[in-house]
């Protein structure tokens, strides 16, 4: 065979490279510009700086030198190194999905980063820092040509269907009923007692001043509610920020989103890739019959973790509909899924005895508490007994008319969350193992829990059914097992 | 019974000795630890502290490593495995019990390993590993040489077997003939290279 076409990247990778490099020496550099800043003559702390930013920018134009890719056949080859050679090579048919990010470097430079995963690991398996933005979308195509039925000879390449299209509102709304707005309250709290710390600010002022108030309490409540609202705000602007303009497209077989205000995010994902869908709802947005979808593969399915940290979250980098209308949801799943028909489905509930197990493990606890406060306030100790059980009768209670499974047209399903709801939705051709678990209390009450693992390596991925009835758990992880052994010998991949 | 392993394939009788003696180093390493722990909090404490701390500790450890190897017969009991057509399963736990189920196609590569003690003792550990996952999805304790060598044989051959009568990875069309092809006799084994 001739030597393949070996490509390079685009030079804007060398000052990709090296704002990675500095990124990664910042600490370093910090302190070398502390050590500056004080100032003592002699100590030539500049010579440091010169030769530190020396050595990052001849890392980036090595990296730049040394790296060569090419599609040969069917793999896609990277060359890489000049003293250790790294020569990879990834058969396109192991390929999960691809990733085509742009940060605001990018954008100003006009490329592109290409991330292509397989079922791995946690990080992209290759990496292509900055190419062009045409040579992308053509590495693309050549990437994804085997998962997709043959094009038909004469057929009009589309851009594919919209599935889904996030509207300003609906960003709105994603930002407004997410649960974000304790975590943003928790880091500014962190935030002012840095700036505190660092004599920036005197939180006495604060502390003082609302002592000096006529009302103190109210002074705290106004305190909290600003923060409340700061939080919530932080919380909307940041949606926008991440999910400006999501859409979701689907063409020949595969998964296409592409979102990001600043940092812009593409992946394209094969359905047949798809490891499990999930629905997730906060309280608030079960109230407003709204929505968030995920799909889970085997890849990381990531924004790229070492370049965008703050945006590869767990909650978002799997989500293929950041906000819609619970109603919706099922039609959308269906093309996820075809299988799956989301309207019809019956949902069978887990044991009541689960109430029983609570308000056991409850006593238990309610004991312990008791006994703990007794030291404090004596007999009234005796209160968190009937509260301790109230509250684990009412959670029970909830638990049980919440935790459901269904099992029809060749996908498991599970429903759980007493606040916030999870619907999960796993084909049995994906299933890598079934367990079944039994703790000590569950097996007084013959319960047990079942729990369906996929390739996906994301926690959230487990489909869990709490506390079946123990015949149930058996013969559904018979079922599974049967039917998934069968399907497993078709597609011997599984991911 | 519960979650019942009747039935089920036991492990080699002998990994009961290996599981005393890893309850004995546990048990001693156990007492060394509250003990020291132990002896540091009686040592700083004034004399109001009229509880023997140091003892209280080594009893305890030694306590501990005396229960597990107690429970080693009932762990035996408790613990089996299933090689089915299609399927392998699982069985362990005294008190959390679990039973887990692998589809057989989805074995990506079985190890045995084997520490000093069970290698005196003639014995392995089999790790069965599915996609996905990180470590292994069952990993089976105890087997006799033999049978855990005869085990992965087994597993990696049904899998290899039914590869073959598969067209292509994942069963799709490629257009172009790949250039990676699979050696006809390779299990597992190589497909985990190819992937890595």
């Amino acid at each position: 065979m001739s030597e393949p076409d070996f490509r390079r990247l685009h030079p804007a990778s060398i000052l990709i490279e090296l704002v990675k490099v500095l990124k990664t020496l910042s600490f370093v550099l910090l302190i070398l510009a502390m050590q500056c800043m004080r100032g003592a003559p002699g100590e030539r702390t500049e010579i440091w700086f010169a030769l530190l930013g020396l050595a990052g920018v001849a890392s980036a134009y090595i990296r730049y030198i040394s790296f060569r890719y090419a599609v040969v056949g069917g793999s896609l080859i990277i060359r890489q190194g000049i003293i250790t050679k790294k020569n990879r090579t990834i058969p396109i048919d192991r390929i999960q999905n691809i990733n085509i990010t742009k940060s605001f470097i990018h954008r100003v430079l006009g490329v592109v980063q290409v991330q292509i995963e397989t079922a791995g690991g946690s990080e992209a398996e290759a990496a292509l820092p900055a190419v062009n933005e045409d040579e992308a979308q053509e590495l693309k195509r050549r990437l994804l040509v085997s998962d997709a039925a043959p094009p038909v000879a004469g057929e009009v390449q589309t851009d594919g269907r919209v599935l889904y299209q996030a509207t300003p509102k609906e960003l709105f709304l994603a930002g407004a009923t997410q649960n974000r707005a304790l975590a943003i309250i928790a880091g500014f709290g962190g935030l002012v007692g840095v700036a505190a710390n660092a004599g920036l600010m005197n939180d006495n002022q604060i502390v003082d001043g609302v002592k000096q108030a006529n009302a103190p309490w109210m002074a705290w409540g106004f305190i909290a509610v600003l923060l409340l609202l700061a939080g919530w705000a932080l919380s909307i602007g940041s949606a926008f920020f991440v999910y400006w303009g999501f859409e979701l497209t689907a063409r020949e077989g595969r998964l296409r989103r592409r979102y990001g205000l600043v940092n812009q995010v593409e992946n394209v994902i094969p359905l047949r890739r798809v490891q499990v869908v999930r629905i997730s709802q906060t309280l608030i947005q079960r109230f407003m019959k709204l929505c968030q979808m995920h799909v889970e593969t085997a890849g990381s399915f990531a924004s790229g973790k070492a370049d965008n940290g703050q945006q590869a979250q767990s909650s978002t980098n799997s989500t293929v509909s950041p906000l819609m209308e619970m109603s919706s949801a099922g039609s959308l799943i269906h093309e996820i899924l075809p299988d799956l028909d989301y309207s019809d489905r019956e949902w069978s509930e887990i044991s009541r005895k689960t109430v029983l197990r609570h308000m056991r493990s409850a006593i238990i606890f309610s004991l312990v508490v008791t006994g703990g406060l007794w030291f404090v306030i004596d007999t009234w100790a005796l209160a968190a007994v009937p509260a301790v059980l109230g509250l684990a009768a009412l959670t029970g209670y909830l638990r049980q008319r919440t935790v459901g499974w269904s099992m029809s047209e060749g996908i498991f399903a599970s429903r759980s969350g007493v606040m916030g709801r999870q619907h999960h939705f796993a084909p049995l051709s994906k299933v890598q193992s079934v367990t079944v678990f039994q703790s000590p209390a569950q097996r007084g009450f013959g319960l047990a829990t079942l729990t369906f693992r996929t390739a996906s390596m994301s926690g959230s991925a487990a489909v869990e059914v709490l506390d079946l009835e123990e015949e149930t758990a058996n013969s559904l992880a018979d079922h599974i097992k049967v039917v998934s052994s069968e399907l497993a010998w078709l597609n011997p991949d599984g991911f | 019974m519960a979650l019942s392993v009747e039935g089920w394939t036991h492990l080699e009788p002998k990994v009961k000795t290996l599981w005393l003696v890893q309850a004995g180093i546990s048990g001693v390493i156990m007492t060394v630890i509250f003990g020291v722990v132990g002896t540091v909090i009686q040592s700083n404490a004034d004399e109001s502290l009229t509880v023997p701390v140091a003892l209280i500790g080594i009893a305890v450890g030694l306590l501990l490593g005396v229960i597990k190897a107690i429970l080693t017969g009932v762990k035996y009991a408790h613990t089996g495995y299933q090689v089915g057509d299609d399927d392998l399963a699982y069985a362990s736990g005294i008190f959390w019990r679990t039973q887990r189920f692998v589809p057989r196609a989805r074995i990506q590569h079985v190890d045995l390993t084997a520490g000093p003690i069970a290698r005196k003792l003639d014995l392995v550990e089999v790790s069965i590993s599915v996609g996905g996952q990180p470590g292994a999805a069952i990993t089976i304790p105890g087997l006799a040489a033999d049978d855990g060598e005869r085990l992965r044989q087994t597993l990696l051959k049904t899998a290899a077997k039914h590869d073959e009568m598969d067209d292509g990875p994942g069963g799709s069309p490629v257009p172009e003939p790949p250039v990676y092809q699979e050696p006809p006799e390779v299990s597992e084994a190589g497909e985990t290279d190819e992937r890595a």
